[in-house]
């Protein structure tokens, strides 16, 4: 009987809101969170809209010498760490760190500022995130096992997929892995790479209705950023009363596909599911609810849909879904732990959120996704799915702590 | 079995023979190319694929091998002198396929897509003991591709990738290492895998 793993802390900071009672709050209202990009000049660029992080309702706006993901990393593990006294009960080396970040910083106006452009003096300007992750984790005196993922979109679903592993394993008895991810592409260059890929929502009259997931008029992402870190642990070692589910499935597949492209067919978005919910030791009629990739990508959508129909057959079309993204935009390496909050929100509140900005449904997806207000129903079991760039694919089953 | 394979700046790395498509070396840097060849070499030789997990860690990049270098050089100095310019000059400077160069999960997706391997995996960045925590955390007795992939500064490229599981890897001295993995690879190609 493979051990049980659950999550008891957590620590965010994502366009919804800093800490869990804001974030809690704003998937309850379905509050947009999008907007004009605030922390760079964007004035000038073809689209226009993020999801940032804010403080007291403004954009955190910071000098471009410092790497947005890692102060959100920060926060999140600042909050963690405040939360609840149980981390320090964990000696030090059994206390791990596992987190899915983004692609490193380059400070381009440290670059312009410079002057000269030499090879080797770029470096200086390019903040490694395998660095400022292991600073902090040894800062916060998490002294054991360490890995930063980067398979992007799907980075910090891995992440939480390792904690699950690496607890299960003999030695996990007495251990906490804090787990999640971080980044930020609301920045200069990254935006403009994601711009030119043509991956970015063109509905710029209004940003913060830009990111549309499973909508007939979605149209591309928004670049969305910030952090979420969980504690996660063996039942047994876990603080009394503060579980807010359990993590108890885990798969990852690849499309072997398309480098541009998801695979149409949705069959290793299937696959990954189907093993994660077997992991769970459920069957996929035990699942109550689907929290989706969902980036409202013209191609993204429709693959996840034909996914769901190898999932769950004739009832692929009954079972409720939802997409953070529509509300926070796609916080890329972030996505999956950002995202996990609105599923234990859902275990919690007995309730499948709001997908922000879902109006129209799209015929060729013809899923439930909820609007208006949230669906109240009894869940259990939530799977969680996401989707990278070049067809790498990562599924999580998590289930209300008590089932 | 392990494969590993260093290419000097001036030399050219063989992969057109793994290519489903012609079209997709565009999108290859010299680490994806390095990655590529050195597992596709190890999977036509052990006949590993399909299914099998490939677990790998790319490194630190070193920007003169990518597009936004180019980027940064165009834009950089508008950008001191009228940030708005940068827009203009800087979407001059970046091609489309920049992106997919610099991303840091586009080497193993194309290893996955070139040799058709659609098992479970992870990225994960520069340290070895990372890339071995995926490794050791698998299913024991599965066979399991275990790889990583650098360019340097002038422009050379190494990759190494081995065939083993994650039994053999319990003792293995580089768990914990902060050492970049593909100097994993690299002792592991001189002394077998531990």
């Amino acid at each position: 009987m493979k051990p049980r793993v659950v999550i008891w802390g957590v620590g965010i900071d994502c366009p919804a809101g800093t800490g869990w009672e804001e974030v809690a709050a704003s998937v309850a209202t379905a509050r947009r969170a999008t907007g004009p990009v605030s922390n760079f000049d964007a004035s000038r660029f073809p689209p226009n809209a993020a999801g940032e992080v804010k403080r007291n309702g403004e954009v955190e706006r910071l000098s471009t010498s410092i790497d947005r993901k890692a102060v959100f990393l920060e926060e999140a593990l600042r909050q963690l760490a405040q939360s609840s006294s149980a981390l320090a009960a964990f000696p030090p080396e059994k206390r791990h760190f596992f987190v899915g970040m983004g692609l490193d910083y380059l400070d381009i106006a440290g670059v312009a500022k410079a002057g000269e452009y030499p090879p080797e003096g770029m470096i200086q300007f390019l903040h490694g995130s395998v660095n400022s992750a292991r600073e902090m984790s040894q800062r916060y005196g998490i002294l054991g096992d360490f890995s930063v993922n980067v398979t992007a979109c799907v980075a910090s679903t891995q992440a939480l997929g390792l904690a699950l592993r690496r607890l299960r394993q003999e030695g996990g008895a007495g251990s906490v892995v804090i787990a999640g991810g971080a980044d930020s592409m609301v920045n200069p260059v990254h935006y403009i790479g994601f711009h030119k890929l043509g991956a970015l929502s063109g509905r710029m009259e209004d940003p913060s209705r830009a990111s549309r997931p499973f909508d007939v008029t979605r149209s591309g992402l928004v670049l969305g950023e910030g952090a979420a870190l969980y504690a996660l642990s063996r039942l047994d070692d876990a603080p009394e009363g503060a579980v807010l589910g359990e993590l108890a499935g885990y798969a990852s597949t690849m499309d072997a596909y398309m480098l541009t492209d998801p695979d149409p067919t949705g069959a290793q978005v299937a696959r990954a599911a189907l093993a994660a919910i077997e992991d769970a030791g459920l069957t996929p009629n035990a699942i109550d609810c689907v929290h989706l990739h969902g980036t409202s990508t013209p191609k993204n959508d429709p693959a996840e849909g034909a996914a769901m129909k190898l999932i769950f057959g004739e009832r692929f079309s009954e079972i409720p879904v939802y997409s953070m993204k529509g509300q926070v935009g796609h916080t890329i390496s972030a996505c999956g732990a950002i995202e996990l909050a609105s599923i234990l929100w859902s275990l919690a509140n007995q309730a499948v959120p709001v997908t922000v900005n879902f109006e129209e449904a799209d015929p060729a997806i013809p899923l439930r996704v909820v609007r208006g207000a949230p669906l109240p129903m009894r869940i259990d079991n939530i799977l969680k799915l996401n989707a990278a760039f070049g067809g790498q694919n990562a599924a999580l089953v998590v289930k209300r702590y008590g089932t | 079995m392990v494969v590993f394979n260093s290419y000097g700046p001036e030399m050219k790395i063989p992969v057109e023979h793994l290519l489903p498509d012609r079209k997709i070396v565009k999108y290859m840097s010299r680490e994806a190319r390095a990655a590529l060849a050195t597992a596709g070499a190890l999977v036509r030789e052990t006949g590993a694929g399909g299914r099998t997990p490939v677990y790998y860690s790319t490194d630190l990049a070193e920007f003169e091998n990518y597009q936004v270098m180019a980027t940064a050089r165009e834009s950089a100095g508008v950008y001191a002198e009228a940030p708005e310019e940068f827009v203009t000059r800087g979407l001059g400077a970046v091609t489309p396929l920049y992106q997919f160069r610099i991303l840091q999960n586009t080497p193993l997706s194309l290893i996955s897509i070139c040799l058709r391997l659609t098992g479970e995996h992870a990225v994960t960045y520069v340290q070895a003991g990372s890339l071995l925590l995926h490794a050791l955390c698998h299913q024991p007795g599965e066979p399991l591709l275990v790889g990583a992939g650098r360019t340097h500064l002038d422009g050379t490229a190494e990759a190494g990738f081995a065939l083993t599981e994650c039994g053999r890897l319990g003792s293995s001295r580089w768990l914990g290492s902060r050492e970049p993995a593909v100097e994993m690879l690299r002792a592991w190609a001189r002394e077998g895998v531990s």
